[in-house]
């Protein structure tokens, strides 16, 4: 186990790399901080001299070099912008983000699990149509769209919920619920397909004619058994949503990663931009690793030699 | 004589605790802006226009502009010429910075400087490249000095550069600053959300009318639509920057009000002379000009909110010759200033606009392009991510052409239009030694008569000459609540909070 982890730590190493290659060569050809950061009216040799300040006449891939030696070291740069450490700005931004994902996560879970579950135990009855239906529009509803519409509704009309910015608990709400929308639907009918599949199963007849409960049969003996496409699902989604969403924290002001994300790219603040690509691919790889791992104590029969 | 006696104490007392009561700031104003501060230190490269609007709140200039776009003594009470390269500012006396600091030269000239240390990166630095050092005369005199006589010094002060406390910086350093924002101004520095809020409150000490308002909140929403919907739904007073097509539906909204103002920024578009061998032709560039209906696309794209301009100068800013006539829409003329210039049946070229730098921007250019096209020019429409546009734009990589672009006058003067048209700047498409020449003179004559003369003289050649294809003066949108009264809508970015009240 402890070789297969090391082994994988290796991989997620040489994956790290070419991302960054990847982020590093496209921000670097695409765009152009000094035009942005000067006012139009500079001269040539104001501009000159800020690209030389920024380091930015240099090679690209002596650029590259430079970054590269300096992140080893933990040194991600200093915001083009912000006058900040990059990595200091990313992780500032991390907090609102994390929170914005648990809470989508408690939404997406608490109703996914138990609806899939109903679903899969009553086939065709009306809990299960309208479990399907609610399936259907929260996978077919695009995010900005329910999110408009959830402001639009709760915040300008009913004014129930506050609709941008980040406060109490309520100011949650509505950016969970349309963040987690979509992972809601797809938890929803994994969790039923899996189940329908296990139920079919000869260790449920068993367990019904040791005449166990119904609950104890659906709940212990065949919710663990089709846990595993709903963990690798969530698992997934989770390292998705903790790199930031852009979409949902841009109507809601939230002020995450996402947020950041776009603004540093708009603005073509590389630095910024690398250290939300870093940590996004480092959550998403561990993540990968994390489930990998949790498999095995959801079945043990599953081992890494 | 007892009742009238009773009656005058009740007066008096009543006097008393009105003005008590008028004295204290109450209530809270909150604006929602599109971008943040990217640093609360203002040196480096993010000094945004919002972020020089927030920090004018709490660090103020020596000299500051009203919405209506003219000068006000601050921190300076007066200043004069002392001689053409250098300017005298005599300093307000009995200051505090917020931290119980005072405010003397010392403080002034520290601001500057830092400001001016290549070091810090400031991103307006270019702007002050004729600055030549500042001199102090005693505790509340300076001397600003200039490399060559600048009409305009007095006016770029006063849009970019605030006062610091040196005491605080000797203190904290660049830490200090990005930490704390400690100035002179009407509003104090509260906290800093970063990408969520700015809070600030009443300075009541303030050497002025002090603000009536207890708190000013600044919320950072980029998205435009949530922006609309947050100021509807009441949970913000003022949101800037309402783009034209949603004006009339947003008039509707009850308890609230649109407030449209005449702004600095010039719409136009760059004729590529270096690269485009049709637009080196005068002929050509006029009947550019005669072939755009500006008046059909300020109606049919901007739903009313602009005004046609025959320069690429902003009507509102100092020196700007407003008895130039925009270019009439006149077909004929155009298709027979073709003809004229050897194009009977026209030529091809391709139109460039960023897709959202600008409101409207696309769809003006979409528009431009369909009325060039009946003149008979076949035109090719490129529409750009805002970024790589401005960066080949700015780097010349286009092949020829016609570029959307708009110019800001934050300092309200031609100074800042005419800085444009030389062939040392950036975005020149017209190098031309005369210009060069006639600009340089006008931009160091000292008489602001002169030199508005000779500036209307430019003006009427860059006209005559169609040095552009001119577009329209940009007007502004502002939404503001009932409950705050007076709110004026200022034609640049610069809203002012500290002349506000609130009803409730």
């Amino acid at each position: 186990m402890l070789k297969y982890i090391g082994k994988r730590f290796f991989h997620s190493l040489l994956m790290i790399f070419g991302i960054m290659i990847i982020i590093f060569v496209v921000t670097h050809i695409l765009g152009d901080p000094v035009a942005l950061m000067l006012d139009p009216a500079s001269t040539k040799q104001e501009f000159e001299l800020m690209r030389h300040q920024l380091g930015l006449d240099q090679p690209i891939h002596v650029q590259f070099f430079v970054f590269l030696k300096n992140a080893v070291h933990g040194d991600f740069g200093e915001s083009l912008r912000a006058r900040e450490p990059a990595m200091r700005l990313v992780l500032q931004h991390l907090p609102a983000t994390i929170e914005l994902t648990v809470a989508a996560m408690i939404f997406m879970l608490s109703i996914g699990v138990p609806v899939g579950i109903l679903s899969a135990t009553k086939p065709y009855s009306a809990a299960d149509r309208i479990g399907k239906l609610f399936a259907l529009g929260g996978q077919a509803a695009p995010n900005f769209w329910l999110g408009i519409m959830a402001i639009l509704v709760f915040g300008v009309k009913l004014k129930l919920l506050p609709i941008s910015g980040r406060g109490g608990l309520n100011h949650l709400v509505l950016p969970a619920i349309t963040l987690g929308s979509f992972g809601m639907a797809a938890v929803m009918r994994l969790t039923r397909s899996a189940m329908l599949d296990v139920l079919d199963k000869d260790y449920i007849r068993t367990a019904r004619i040791k005449g166990l409960s119904e609950s104890k049969v659906v709940l212990k003996h065949a919710f663990k058994n089709a846990l595993i496409p709903v963990v690798t699902y969530v698992g997934l989604l989770l390292a998705g949503l903790l790199g930031g969403s852009v979409i949902t924290e841009t109507i809601y002001a939230w002020p995450g990663l996402g947020r950041l994300a776009v603004q540093s790219i708009t603005t073509n603040d590389f630095p910024v931009v690398q250290s939300v690509a870093f940590l996004a691919s480092v959550v998403f790889i561990s993540m990968n690793l994390l489930v990998d791992i949790l498999y095995c104590w959801i079945d043990p029969r599953i081992s890494y030699k | 004589m007892r009742t009238k006696s009773v009656v005058f104490v009740v007066m008096v007392c009543l006097f008393v605790f009105s003005s008590h009561v008028s004295a204290q700031p109450k209530g809270t104003v909150t604006v929602a802006v599109s971008t943040d501060f990217m640093s609360l230190d203002p040196v480096g490269g993010g000094y945004t226009g919002t972020g020089q609007m927030m920090h004018r709140h709490m660090a103020e200039g020596l000299i500051e502009f009203g919405p209506d776009g003219k000068m006000y003594p601050r921190l300076a009470t007066s200043w004069k010429l002392v001689d053409d390269k250098t300017w005298r500012f005599t300093l307000r006396k009995g200051v505090k910075f917020h931290n119980g600091n005072p405010f003397t030269a010392a403080d002034v000239k520290f601001s500057i400087d830092y400001f001016m240390d290549p070091q810090n990166k400031w991103n307006y630095r270019a702007l002050f490249a004729g600055h030549d050092g500042i001199q102090i005369i005693d505790d509340h005199t300076i001397d600003i000095k200039t490399k060559a006589p600048d009409p305009v010094m007095p006016t770029r002060w006063a849009t970019r550069v605030r006062i610091f406390s040196k005491k605080f910086f000797d203190e904290n350093g660049n830490e200090g600053l990005q930490r704390q924002v400690i100035g002179t101004g009407p509003f104090k520095f509260v906290s800093w959300q970063r990408n969520d809020r700015v809070t600030m409150e009443a300075n009541t000490d303030w050497y002025l009318d002090p603000p009536k308002i207890k708190t000013a909140i600044f919320r950072i929403i980029p998205e435009m639509g949530a922006r609309v919907a947050e100021w509807q739904a009441g949970g913000v007073d003022i949101i800037e920057g309402i783009p034209p097509f949603m004006v009339p539906q947003l008039k509707k909204v009850q308890n609230a009000e649109i407030q449209s103002v005449l702004g600095v920024r010039a719409m136009y578009m760059l004729l590529d002379t270096i690269k485009s061998p049709e637009l080196k032709d005068k002929r050509v560039r006029q009947a550019l000009n005669y072939a755009v209906d500006k008046e059909a696309i300020i109606k049919g794209v901007l739903n009313g909110t602009g005004t046609s301009l025959g320069t690429h100068v902003p009507l509102r800013v100092a020196g700007a010759d407003t008895s130039i006539k925009p270019y009439p829409y006149d077909p004929e003329k155009a298709k027979a200033l073709l003809k004229e210039a050897g194009y009977p049946n026209g030529f091809a070229i391709k139109l460039y606009s960023p897709n959202g730098r600008y409101p409207m921007d696309k769809e003006v250019t979409l528009a431009v392009a369909d009325q060039l096209s009946k003149a008979g020019i076949k035109t090719d429409v490129q529409i750009m991510e805002s970024n790589l546009y401005i960066k080949d734009l700015a780097g010349h990589n286009f092949g020829g052409g016609i570029y959307l672009i708009g110019m800001a006058s934050a300092e309200w003067d031609v100074d800042y239009a005419l800085n444009q048209l030389p062939s040392n700047f950036v975005l020149c498409y017209y190098p031309d030694k005369a210009v060069d020449e006639m600009v340089s003179k006008t931009r160091t004559l000292m008489d602001p008569n002169k030199r508005f003369e000779s500036a209307h003289k430019i003006q009427k050649f860059v006209h005559e000459e169609a040095l552009y294809l001119f577009l329209y003066n940009e007007v502004r949108n502002y939404g503001v609540s009932k409950r705050v009264k007076g709110f004026e809508a200022p034609g640049d970015e610069l809203m002012t909070l500290w002349r506000l009240s609130v009803t409730d």
